[in-house]
């Protein structure tokens, strides 16, 4: 199969993908009732987004399945394309990003906060563990310093209740 | 009050102690914005945002605004001596602000640059004052139909001038509109879209989705190259004052970027960054030696700089005389404005005075320390450059969350946050601009209430929208310019004017 036929084939499923979106918007935003013209309903705008989302959509397929030239323009956006070093740290970073979202409450903002970033600034290549505990720990009382004590940001105290 | 008596109240407000703290506060932070790249203005706004809720709202906006333009003025230091552009207005800058630098110019592309900033941006705030005004009193005869078109016309001129494909960038302000719909009926009270979340009852709050777009998504981007080092110039800065020539080969694009940015940064959708790019184009077409661009001419420095410090002065025109924001910052700042219990709109100047001519005359306060900020101080500018990206990543990440968390006190929100900054990562690798998505999803609301407003006031007869001229003229340009992504010859044009730029 060519190179132009695959973008093609992208180019098609990424106007089915949003057909299908546009499609699922329009029956939630029915469920919400449309109401009328005369008094529109709380769903009635979002039936509209779907209608564009799914609309534009339909017009992807057609200017694929129509124009070879077309396919051309998914060319930079084919694929995320991302090398396996990359991937690896994008897969650490959100987790210690999700890992972050959840202990928050639960351990508080400095305690979080230290385990977060001490994950963040290690380099997994340098072994870096003391610059990564040092960074870490200036990091959390800084900002719990500026935001919470100076700012009077609320931050969740957690098991640290006296601070 | 005439314009003179009330730019004088203006200034007592901005030059209050308080109120002259949190603009230098801005402005550097700004600055620093817009040195350091993979954080934009719109990140550092939203960081910010939660920062002003105690503070009174003049003050609050003084210090936002301080940001947007601060990064105006940051963001040409790193195109002029790393060749990479703090933020996206500055892109143009890079062209001919490294290649000076390059020949051991770089104190006199910086100086200009900080000079045309300062001069655009204060002729910007003087048609600011006038065209606002104007603009207000227009407005006031404004009804639900003409808001509601001139929200499209908004929407579609932002997607039109968005990089890659219209169809995209359609898609992304659908997405937008929809999200912007997740919460409470602004009519019955109805929660809808909720899927059972609580967290989501109130609907999705702006800050989690721009730090999620913006600042947890440009960060994951720049992961994927962490370890690639910057090529920072050794230059020293003796020299930072341009020589007479050189004022004398900058006067005129000066003049002309100011004109253009003022004028496109008006219109929604232009902006900083299209002005830029058109002034530079301009000074090309002007100048009598157009080979030597791209190659150290000095008016391709000081003519986009100029450009993108008026146009991001005249882009809180439509926002303060009609409640319009014109691009994503605006729409953050109309967020700010109305987190602040604030309406703008062409009221707004009369209801709330001390909030417009506050922060017309912070913004003139704040180009004044920015000049002096720029010029002695980019030797430290230079020394922000050097801190690594990965020791940079995780502060930034870690403002992100404070942020996001800061607004409601609301774990939940840091869960929206790194949904949008996934969805982000994503549809940005495919192509897809992210600015669409939150104009619509800012706008969304109004435009609803508008349209709902107008359907039932005319008794759901849809012709309204055609038969009153401004709602006509405004629908029928947002038609034409959609209708260009079915015309190849036109969209052949536009992809190359952005490929281009």
């Amino acid at each position: 199969m060519g190179k132009a036929m695959v973008e093609k084939q992208r180019g098609m499923s990424e106007g089915i993908f949003w057909v299908v979106i546009g499609g699922i918007i329009c029956t939630l935003a029915f469920q919400h009732d449309l109401g009328s013209f005369r008094a529109p309903g709380p769903g009635f705008v979002a039936f509209l987004s779907g209608l564009l989302i799914g609309g534009v959509g339909i017009v992807m397929i057609l200017s694929m399945s129509i124009s070879m030239g077309r396919a051309k323009e998914t060319t930079r956006g084919a694929g995320l394309g991302i090398p396996a070093v990359s991937l690896r740290r994008l897969a650490f970073t959100m987790m210690f990003l999700v890992a972050y979202a959840i202990l928050m409450n639960p351990l508080g903002y400095i305690v979080s906060t230290f385990l977060a970033m001490f994950g963040l600034f290690f380099d997994r290549e340098k072994k870096n563990w003391f610059w990564s505990f040092f960074f870490s720990v200036t990091t959390s009382l800084a900002s719990y310093l500026v935001f919470e004590v100076w700012l009077h940001c609320q931050l969740p105290r957690g098991i640290l209740p006296w601070w | 009050m005439s314009v003179l008596s009330a730019l004088f109240y203006g200034f007592g407000i901005a030059l209050q102690p308080w109120n002259l703290l949190c603009c230098f506060i801005g402005v550097f932070i700004g600055t620093l914005v817009g040195v350091l790249p993979g954080i934009g203005p719109a990140g550092a706004m939203s960081l910010l945002l939660p920062v002003t809720f105690g503070m009174s709202p003049v003050t609050g906006i003084i210090m936002l605004a301080g940001i947007y333009y601060g990064t105006m003025y940051g963001g040409s230091t790193t195109s002029i001596l790393v060749n990479i552009p703090g933020e996206a207005a500055s892109i143009v800058t890079c062209l001919d602000g490294y290649q000076m630098a390059l020949k051991g110019r770089a104190g006199p592309a910086l100086g200009i640059a900080a000079f045309g900033s300062f001069i655009a941006g204060t002729i910007g705030i003087i048609g600011l004052i006038f065209m606002t005004n104007m603009l207000a009193e227009v407005a006031l005869v404004f009804g639900p139909t003409e808001y509601f078109s001139l929200m499209c016309l908004g929407l579609s001129l932002v997607t039109y001038l968005t990089q890659g494909s219209i169809l995209r960038g359609l898609i992304m302000a659908g997405v937008g509109l929809f999200v912007s719909q997740i919460g409470q009926d602004i009519v019955t009270g109805q929660t809808r879209f909720s899927f059972g979340f609580r967290g989501l009852i109130d609907g999705v709050g702006l800050v989690p989705v721009i730090m999620g777009l913006f600042g947890i998504s440009e960060v994951l981007l720049n992961i994927e190259t962490l370890g690639q080092q910057r090529a920072i110039m050794k230059t020293t800065f003796r020299h930072l004052f341009p020589t007479w020539e050189d004022w004398r080969k900058s006067a005129a694009p000066i003049g002309r970027g100011t004109i253009i940015g003022f004028f496109l940064g008006i219109l929604p959708g232009g902006g900083a960054l299209i002005s830029s790019f058109v002034s530079y184009a301009a000074e090309k077409w002007f100048s009598k030696h157009p080979g030597e661009f791209g190659k150290g001419a000095i008016e391709g420095v000081a003519g986009p700089e100029s450009a993108n410090n008026a146009a991001s002065t005249s882009g809180f025109i439509p926002l303060f005389s009609l409640g319009i924001p014109s691009n994503v910052i605006m729409a953050l700042l109309l967020g700010a404005l109305m987190i602040h219990g604030l309406k703008p709109g062409p009221l707004m100047i009369t209801e709330r005075p001390d909030i417009f001519w506050g922060t017309v005359a912070s913004m003139y306060v704040g180009n004044v320390m920015l000049l002096m900020l720029n010029l002695p101080l980019i030797g430290l500018w230079v020394q922000v450059l050097k801190v690594p990206y990965r020791t940079l990543f995780p502060l930034i990440l870690l403002f992100c969350f404070i942020g996001a968390y800061s607004i409601g006190a609301n774990i939940f929100d840091l869960y929206v946050m790194l949904i949008f900054g996934v969805i982000g990562y994503v549809l940005r690798k495919k192509n897809y601009e992210c600015a669409p998505l939150v104009l619509a999803f800012v706008l969304g609301p109004m435009m609803e209430k508008n349209l709902r407003q107008a359907l039932i006031l005319f008794d759901g007869n849809l012709s309204v929208f055609i038969t009153r001229p401004l709602s006509l003229a405004a629908l029928v340009i947002s038609v034409l310019l959609l209708l260009t992504a079915v015309i190849p010859f036109v969209q052949k044009r536009r992809t190359k004017v952005i490929a281009e730029d």
